[in-house]
Parts: structure tokens; sequence; C-alpha cells
């Protein structure tokens, strides 16, 4: 199953990361830096996938997910970050993250939150 | 010249408590968000220990030696801020630090929850509803952070000097009250206190210390401090790093010398299949919680296409190498077999009690078994599980007892099969109905010699006797070894269910 992704972080290269090891699973993805250029992306075009850090400078992770939450219920969002607590993770879950991952991950983590989306996508879709 | 030590659940009052308290004393106060904003920037996988709460299983050997890492980091920055004697922390599980040092005045304080939920639904922006869920769950997390980090349960009072309710008590008062306990000559700091702080400190530092080398940072060690030396507990699989330890040691400042030592107790578990849900596993497990013992585990199955060997179950993960800066992102490692025959998950379950001395997988026969034996020798009891299974009952019973008395031939240690444990060491049901019934002999000899000490008498040395003496020592012969049989039963089962081997 081929997935629209959008991935937002900071650093660039956990999307060029992310990027090369997901694309080769068919996978389309859109890697941002910045919060603002990605929310003009979520604004323009339904992602299936969003995959996002959490702390960022200018708008932080949780309120890309509540945004992502609002404009599309059916997107799945998967949190990343370095700096992750009990108490993150819970606000994220509880605000409908789909999954919450710590730096450092490995890629087949992130490759199989994927799939675990992917597959309650299609679930919601009507198999 | 106190050290207070503030416990609150999260999204309590406790920071501005803990403000209060240090506005009215002048002592230096910190919390458990600025350390694990420290912890972050010093490279401490905080992250992957918080997040592998939510996510089970929550404990892996990987993660046993980084839940050190971060406890002794907790504790080498926590001791640098004590300034003149003095200091305040809040923390999720802050009457837990510092273990065993006395005159800490350890506080623990309950926020009612619907005082907590109007917090975080201002916080965090969310209705009632969903901040209450976040609530619970999130206690439940922290239940389980600290059972798993400090193998302790936060609801214990014991672990408390003082429990606060601020319900009804005003922030100022429960300052004022602090205040007050803490300026208690109990809550001074001893010399025997301070000592007992100098060598937890040393301790942590050189924990830390080995976990930043290179050659030691992906050992899972055991370290403690006392008199300005340090002594390492390594595992018998690693006993090849003993040098390396010593010499990483020998660089820590402040730290007069340093003792390498290997773990002392040990049971070795070997078998084909292991799971942690079965009553084998309970029963080894109980044996080893009563002699304070870790287990090995070593998973024995035939040769891979004829060829033998040996495979460790993954350690600690090496600390990566300053230029390989990946963004977190972090290739994947090799391929693990998807079938280890329940190793993975008996050995986190063993981390998770405190008792893992690791695991291998072999494959192979007697000889790689011995082979890899071949320099331990600190095994309190070897046992034999399921072993050689595709060969068919009567070898695998064969083979298993060839290999449990080559086993005892190298290694001079007992080695009993799996269902000869509950009968040798433990106490069940069966051996329950033993010692009752060894009692109701013992009690009918006794009845028996008491009712009928005329004949018995008249037989060992009256009339009877002058007409039958080879008959009275013949009964000596046989009676006296009956009887210590007897005894020698009922002690050997009432040490067992007093725990006394």
């Amino acid at each position: 199953m081929s997935l629209e992704i959008l991935i937002l972080d900071d650093e660039t290269i956990v999307g060029e990361r992310l990027q090369a090891s997901l694309e080769k699973d068919g996978h389309s993805l859109e890697a941002f830096t910045s919060p603002r250029e990605a929310i003009k992306s979520l604004n323009e075009k339904v992602f299936d996938i969003v995959v996002t850090d959490i702390r960022m400078d200018d708008i932080d992770g949780i309120k890309i997910l509540e945004l992502v939450r609002e404009k599309s219920p059916r997107t799945k969002v998967i949190m990343i970050t370095g700096y992750a607590t009990l108490e993150v993770a819970r606000e994220s879950l509880t605000k409908g993250a789909f999954d919450f991952i710590a730096k450092p991950f490995k890629i087949k983590e992130i490759r199989g939150a994927i799939e675990k989306a992917a597959h309650a996508l299609q679930m919601e879709d009507g198999g | 010249m106190s050290i207070v030590l503030i416990t609150a659940p999260a999204h309590s009052m406790a920071r501005v408590l803990a403000q209060k308290l240090a506005d009215k004393t002048g002592w230096p106060q910190y919390s458990r968000d600025r350390l694990a904003e420290e912890a972050h920037a010093q490279g401490i996988k905080l992250s992957r220990l918080e997040a592998s709460i939510i996510k089970a299983p929550i404990v892996s050997e990987k993660l046993a030696w980084e839940k050190e890492i971060y406890l002794s980091f907790v504790t080498d920055v926590l001791y640098k801020k004590i300034q003149d004697q003095n200091l305040i922390y809040t923390g999720r599980a802050a009457h837990l630090l510092f273990p065993g040092v006395k005159n800490i005045l350890r506080v623990g304080v309950s926020v009612p929850m619907e005082i907590r939920a109007d917090i975080v639904a201002k916080q965090l922006n969310l209705n009632p509803g969903k901040a209450l869920d976040y609530l619970k769950s999130l206690d439940v997390d922290i239940m389980k952070w600290v059972h798993y980090v400090h193998r302790a349960d936060l609801r214990d009072t014991s672990n408390y000097d003082l429990q606060l309710n601020l319900e009804n008590l005003s922030l100022a008062n429960a300052a004022d009250v602090l205040m007050q306990l803490a300026e208690l000559p109990e809550f001074h700091l001893s010399d025997e206190s301070v000592s007992h702080l100098e060598d937890l400190h040393l301790a942590a530092r050189a924990t830390l210390h080995l976990a930043l080398n290179k050659e030691t940072s992906n050992l899972n060690l055991g370290v403690r401090a006392s008199g300005k030396v340090v002594t390492v507990t390594y595992l018998p699989r690693q006993k090849e790093v003993a040098e390396s330890v010593s010499r990483v040691l020998g660089t820590l400042e402040e730290c007069k010398g340093n003792v390498c030592t290997m773990a002392e107790t040990n049971i070795l578990y070997l078998s084909e299949h292991f799971d942690p849900k079965t009553e084998d596993f309970n029963q080894i497990n109980q044996l080893a919680k009563r002699w304070g013992a870790a287990i090995e585990l070593i998973r024995l199955i035939p040769p891979k296409d004829g060829k033998p060997f040996f495979q460790e179950v993954a350690g600690p993960e090496p600390r990566p190498e300053h230029g390989a800066y990946t963004g977190g992102v972090e290739d994947d490692g090799p391929e693990v077999s998807a079938d280890d025959g329940g190793l993975d998950n008996t050995i986190e379950e063993l981390v998770a009690m405190g008792r893992s001395a690791g695991g291998v997988t072999i494959a192979g026969g007697q000889h790689e078994v011995i082979d890899a034996l071949r320099d331990n020798d600190n095994y309190s009891l070897v046992v034999l599980g399921d072993l050689f299974l595709s060969k068919g009952p009567q070898a695998s019973t064969r083979l298993t007892r060839e290999l449990g008395l080559a086993i005892h031939e190298r290694m001079k240690t007992p080695v009993i099969k799996i269902d000869e444990l509950k009968s040798q060491f433990l106490f069940g049901m069966k051996q329950a109905f033993k010692l009752l019934m060894f009692c109701l002999i013992a009690l009918c000899i006794y009845g028996l010699v008491f009712s009928f000490q005329v004949p018995i008498l008249n037989f060992l040395g009256g009339s009877l006797h002058e007409h039958w003496k080879w008959a009275a020592s013949v009964a000596v012969v046989l009676f006296v070894p009956f009887v210590a049989y007897i005894y020698g039963t009922i002690s050997g089962l009432i040490l067992k269910l007093v725990n006394i081997d």
C-alpha cells in the first residue's frame, strides 16, 4: 500500500534519512524542517500519515497534532522526539496521536509504526 | 543543613511548595523537569527509558544498563547541587533517591484528582473528561516507571518520613511544616550519612565513567563504592573485560582503587525452550530469590546445517561515537532470529526482577556447552531442563544425564534436572504431606517407647536380654538409623519450609 507521508523535523538529516528509507517501501514522502511550511502543505493536501518532531522552535509538534486531528481526523500522526517524557507521551496519545517514538530510534521502528498505521487506515476505509 | 526530597504526582502544586520552602529557608531547589532537560542535553538515553514504559514490553537487558546510567546521572547531578549540605528536590520518585542514606527528609505529597484535573485542563487545553483520562493513564505510567527504575511501590508508606495531603492545607503552611521538620536534629546529615552520600556519588561517577568509555560502554555492570574504593561486579560471561574495567577506572578522579569481581552466586539453567509463565521458571526463580542469585540461561539447540554456533543475547547497545551524527535515526542492526525459544522474553522477565545474568544460544552438544563454560566456576547450581528433544525420549534422557555428569565433572557444581528442583530445594504440598507423615511416625515411636518402657528396658537390659542378647543388639542397630532418618527428614523439611538450605 503506497501512502502519502509528511515528515516534519527541524533537523534536515532526519527527513533525509527517513525519506531515503521509506521511499524504498513505495511511499510518497514530503519532508519539512519548517513547521509553517508543513502547515501550508497540510492545508493544501490530505496526507495518510504525518510524522512530526515534538520540540521545535517555532511551533511545537503537539500543535501540529491538534491541527491535523482537526483538519483530517483520518490522518495518522506519529510523534517523534529526543526529549520524551511520560507526560509528553501521554499528552500526545490523549490528543489523538497514533504512535509515539523516542529518539534515537532504528528505521525499522518507524517502518513498523507506519505499517500499523497503514493497517488501521485500511480497516477504517473498509478493508 | 538538610536534604528534603519531595515526591509528588504530576501536575500537582509540588514545585510551588518546593519554591515556598526554598524562599523560607534559602536552600537550593531543583526539580525533575530541569534534571530531565540536563539528562537529555548530556546524551543520557532518558527518552528511550521513558517511552519504554508506554510501550510493552517495558524492560530489556539493553535498557537495564541505561537505567543504571540514568540513576547514576541523577545521583551525580543532585550531589553537585547540594550546597552546605542543603537541597530541596521534587520529582516523581524523589523519596527513593540516595537509597539507604539516613537523615534525609523524604516527603510524599498528595493532591486530590479534581484539583489536578483542573490544572491539567488549563495547562494542556483539554476538556475535563480528557484531563481526567490523561491523569489516570499518567499515574499508571508513573507507577510502572517507579517499579521499573527503583523497584519500589510508590504507595509504600514505609519509604516516606511524612505524607502531606494538600487538599485542605495551604502551600504556605505546608512549607512551614516541612521547614520545621527539616530543622529537627533527626534530619541533619550526620558524618555517617555524609560518608554514605560520598560513596553513592563515587559509585555514580564510576558508572558514568565506565558508560562513557568506548571500551566498557556496552557492559552491564554492578558498581558500588566504599571508602573511595570502587567495586565492580561483572557477569561470568564478561570475564575477559575485567582488565578493561580496571584500566578505565584507573583514570577516575578521587578513586583510591578498584576491585573487579565476578557475580558470585548464579544458577545456570539449560533448556531448549524457555517460558517465563511456566511452573519450572517459577520454581527456579523462587530458589534464586531465596539465594539472592542471578539466573543465567543457555538455550541448547541442535547444530544448524551440522554446524555448531554460539550466540549471546544482545546486551546494552554501544554508545554512538562522535562524528556519526544521525539525528536520532539509526540504521537497523543485524536481524535477530525470530524463533529464539522464548529466550528473549525470559531474559526480559529476569531483567525486570533484577535477576538476569544474561543468556546465550548454543547450537551443538555436550562439547560446545563444556567449551562455553570452560572458565566459569561460580555457579551454585546447574539446572537441566528439556534438552535434546529431537532425539526421542530415551536418547534425550540419556544425553541429558551424560551432559549433567560432564558439567558436574568439569565444574564440581551440583547438577539437577528441573523436575527434581522442587523435591530437593523447595517446599510444596508434597513436602508438606511428607512432613506431616514423618511427624506422625516420630510421634508414634515416642508414644510406643514411653508407653512400653518396662518391656523395652527388659528387652535391652533385663531378663529378656539375658535370653536374647543378640536380638537387642540387632534391634538397636536397625532402630537407631531408622529414627535418625525420620529426624533428619523432618529437620530437612522444616529448614526448607523456613527457607534455609
